[in-house]
């Protein structure tokens, strides 16, 4: 069966429903109202943001059901990305900020973990200076409350 | 695009007025005065707002290593904070966002590295503690908000630290020394404090029977239960006599894991007689229990007493799993036998289920929906399924470890046609001489076509095959020949139509994979030829709708050895 997706700038996309069940939004839409030809409208989400997306899916629409694992344990937690996610995901950075919103708003946790996965590989390395410079973040703290954290964490410094 | 707090894209995680951080932060700001922060130099545009989403920058937060094994090995990494810690100086949000983060899981190792007063500033943020000794920590840790906690008899106010989390979701208790009992203060503490515990572990403890009774009456919502080396002394004294007059039981267990050293203590399947809605039993064998000798492997009479009371206990009983590490099944340890793995799969029927029973007394003969017998898998955790007609039960998977998949096993299976979804099965080959190894994959491949002709639900099916050999036997024939014999008897698989129409997953792997072992060293190395590629079969003629299997066809694979 094949559901149709209309974009915020209007473009109409039809997937395969295995495809637009990657998004658990999209899958309780469909089981509560039932199958129909209507289009579904995602008015968060740009057409070409909604184009990276739906390619997403569409590669992994036969990857089994995530299931909870030990990644809320840090000791056991893997950063690691297959190598096709890894070809994807090398886009802009609005474009990848923007592919993080999507699959958090369409609920695709599997995106949206790569999305991070790839923000975090950015981050590696970084002094808190780069990585506002790399993100554009204004930093908000006064001096003092810079001095109080940095000296708090200072044991840390060698790790 | 501009930021609009209010717009559906935007999933807020607010954070409470009443939290810890938002408390810090203004104690924080009210003690170094109200200087305006400063803008940040070099900026050269907005900041993207998806990195002001705290739900997003913790996700994020949430990649950013925290551990390392370089230089230290996978089971005990090495704590790296440094980056994490950075990421909380870049902006106020980021600091509330990911500080949560550094402290959510503490363990014995983190604690030599933390100056002991960051870890008393910081303990209301602990979530998870593994705390099995003393050194490093501060004498007292005003950890507050555990939902995990692993702890020993060796801590020092151990009975205290379980008070005051009355909010714990998960306790692991491991004794001081194998086999001893839990202190009277501390089954005092975890009677008082356990009300909203959901999952409890007991390693290396010896409990008496009544006693682990009452701690589970005082866990209401507990839902898995775990057990390690853990010894149940079931006497029937008064109060056992007691609890089964009362006709006790613990509605909420679901789950109960009997882990290594399970075979050499029968009390521990006492307990599954008290728990009515059982869905899933692990069996973990383990290779050594603690003091370093081999577990004793699973007699055939504990099988039968096993599966009786999970038959007449255990009505809602979906999945049974049989765990066998690697190095047991080199050593040929823990594997069960046919037979044995028939009895438990039987224990299990696809009928209705009845209206669960309230006493372990009263049990009518079980009748559940659904089994499987599994290695280092997990199978689907069906619905409930009272009243419901086997066609229309939910799914089931089978995976095992076999030493041979014999009538009796292919029956017990086929007997679950009408609801099975997923067969995942390793077929253990001893001492294969290469025309050994093919002729018993020929008969395990005949029982498996019957089993696929019956079986019209099935979606997965795989089958991998464990062929060890002695390292000096000389048994690594890699000819053309063997190849070809190995995959002619793959071929039997085809032979009958199968009924599965719905298949998504076809795996058949290890046909040219010996592991030849070295057994003074119990270490193995692997040989593999590559494989001679076929003209794909196609699926759809072989998919017909078949009438009743034959049984007769069932064949007994001839014994190795």
């Amino acid at each position: 069966m094949t559901i149709t997706l209309t974009s915020l700038d209007n473009v109409e996309f039809k997937v395969d429903k295995d495809v637009a069940e990657r998004s658990i939004l999209i899958k309780n839409m469909i089981d509560d109202i039932g199958e129909t030809d209507a289009p579904i409208p995602l008015p968060n989400v740009s057409s070409a943001v909604l184009t990276k997306v739906i390619e997403y899916c569409e590669h992994h629409r036969h990857d089994p059901p995530q299931v909870q694992d030990e990644s809320d344990d840090p000791r056991k937690r893997s950063n690691d990305i297959e190598e096709w996610d890894m070809k994807f995901m090398q886009v802009d950075q609005e474009m990848l900020f923007e592919i993080i919103l999507a699959a958090n708003y369409l609920d695709i946790k599997p995106l949206l973990d790569v999305g991070c996965k790839t923000v975090a590989n950015i981050i590696k390395g970084k002094t808190p200076e780069e990585i506002r410079k790399v993100f554009n973040i204004v930093n908000d703290f006064t001096p003092e409350e810079e001095a109080q954290i940095k000296k708090e964490n200072e044991w840390a410094e060698d790790r | 695009m501009s930021y609009n707090p209010s717009s559906d894209s935007v999933k807020k995680l607010s954070v409470p007025q009443s939290s810890p951080d938002v408390a810090f932060k203004t104690k924080f700001v009210a003690r170094l005065g109200s200087s305006s922060p400063r803008p940040s130099q070099g900026q050269h545009g907005p900041t993207h707002r998806a990195l002001l989403i705290p739900e997003v920058v913790a996700r994020i937060g949430h990649f950013i290593p925290l551990y390392s094994t370089y230089l230290s090995s996978a089971a005990f990494p090495r704590l790296t904070p440094k980056q994490l810690l950075r990421c909380t100086r870049v902006c106020r949000l980021w600091f509330h966002v990911l500080t949560p983060l550094l402290w959510a899981v503490v363990d014995d190792s983190v604690a030599r590295m933390i100056p002991m007063q960051a870890i008393q500033r910081n303990a209301y943020r602990i979530r998870s503690l593994y705390r099995l000794h003393n050194f490093g920590w501060p004498s007292y840790v005003a950890c507050t908000k555990l939902t995990h906690l692993t702890t020993s008899s060796w801590i020092v106010g151990v009975d205290e630290l379980i008070r005051q989390n009355p909010s714990l979701e998960r306790l692991e208790w491991c004794s001081k020394a194998p086999h001893t009992d839990i202190s009277v203060r501390v089954l005092s503490a975890i009677q008082q404090s356990m009300g909203r515990l959901r999952e409890l572990k007991l390693v290396e403890c010896t409990l008496k029977l009544k006693d682990l009774l009452m701690i589970l009456r005082s866990m209401p919502v507990l839902r898995r239960l775990e057990f390690e080396q853990t010894t149940i002394q079931s006497s029937r004294d008064l109060y056992t006599e007691m609890f089964h007059s009362a006709q006790l039981n613990f509605p909420n267990i679901r789950h109960v894991s009997l882990g290594r050293g399970f075979s050499e203590c029968e009390g521990l399947f006492e307990i599954l007689a008290f728990c009515p809605r059982l869905e899933r039993l692990d069996l973990d064998s383990g290779t050594t229990n603690c003091d370093g000798r081999l577990t004793r492997k699973l007699s055939a009479q504990s099988t039968e007493t096993l599966a009786t009371i999970l038959s007449r206990s255990c009505p809602r009983l979906r999945a049974i799993e049989y765990w066998t590490p690697l190095e047991s099944s080199i050593q040929r340890i823990h594997l069960l036998s046919g037979d044995q793995y028939t009895s438990l799969v039987k224990a299990i029927h696809t009928t209705p289920v009845s209206e669960p029973r309230t006493s372990p007394k009263s049990m009518a003969p079980s009748r559940v929906n659904n089994a499987c017998s599994s290695m280092n898998g997990i199978r689907k955790s069906p619905v409930e399924t009272s009243g419901i007609e086997p066609t229309s039960a939910t799914p089931v998977s089978f995976k095992a470890d076999l030493l041979e998949l014999d009538m009796s096993m292919t029956v017990a299976l086929m007997d679950l046609c009408h609801t099975l979804e997923t067969i995942s099965l390793r077929i253990h080959v001893y001492e294969c001489q290469p025309w050994r190894r093919h002729e018993a994959s020929r008969w395990n491949f005949k029982n498996i076509s019957c089993i696929l002709s019956a079986c019209q639900g099935l979606q997965t099916f795989e089958l991998d095959f464990l062929a060890f050999s002695k390292a000096d036997g000389g048994f690594s024939d890699t000819s053309t020949a063997s190849v070809l014999t190995a995959n002619q008897g793959a071929l039997m698989l085809f032979e009958d139509s199968w009924r599965c129409q719905g298949l998504k997953r076809l795996s058949i792997s290890g046909l040219h994979r010996t592991f030849h072992v070295n057994y003074h060293s119990n270490s193995w190395e692997r040989t593999e030829v590559p494989q001679i590629q076929y003209a794909p079969i196609r699926m759809k003629e072989l998919l017909q709708v078949a009438e009743t299997p034959d049984l007769s066809e069932i064949q007994d694979e001839p014994r190795s050895g």
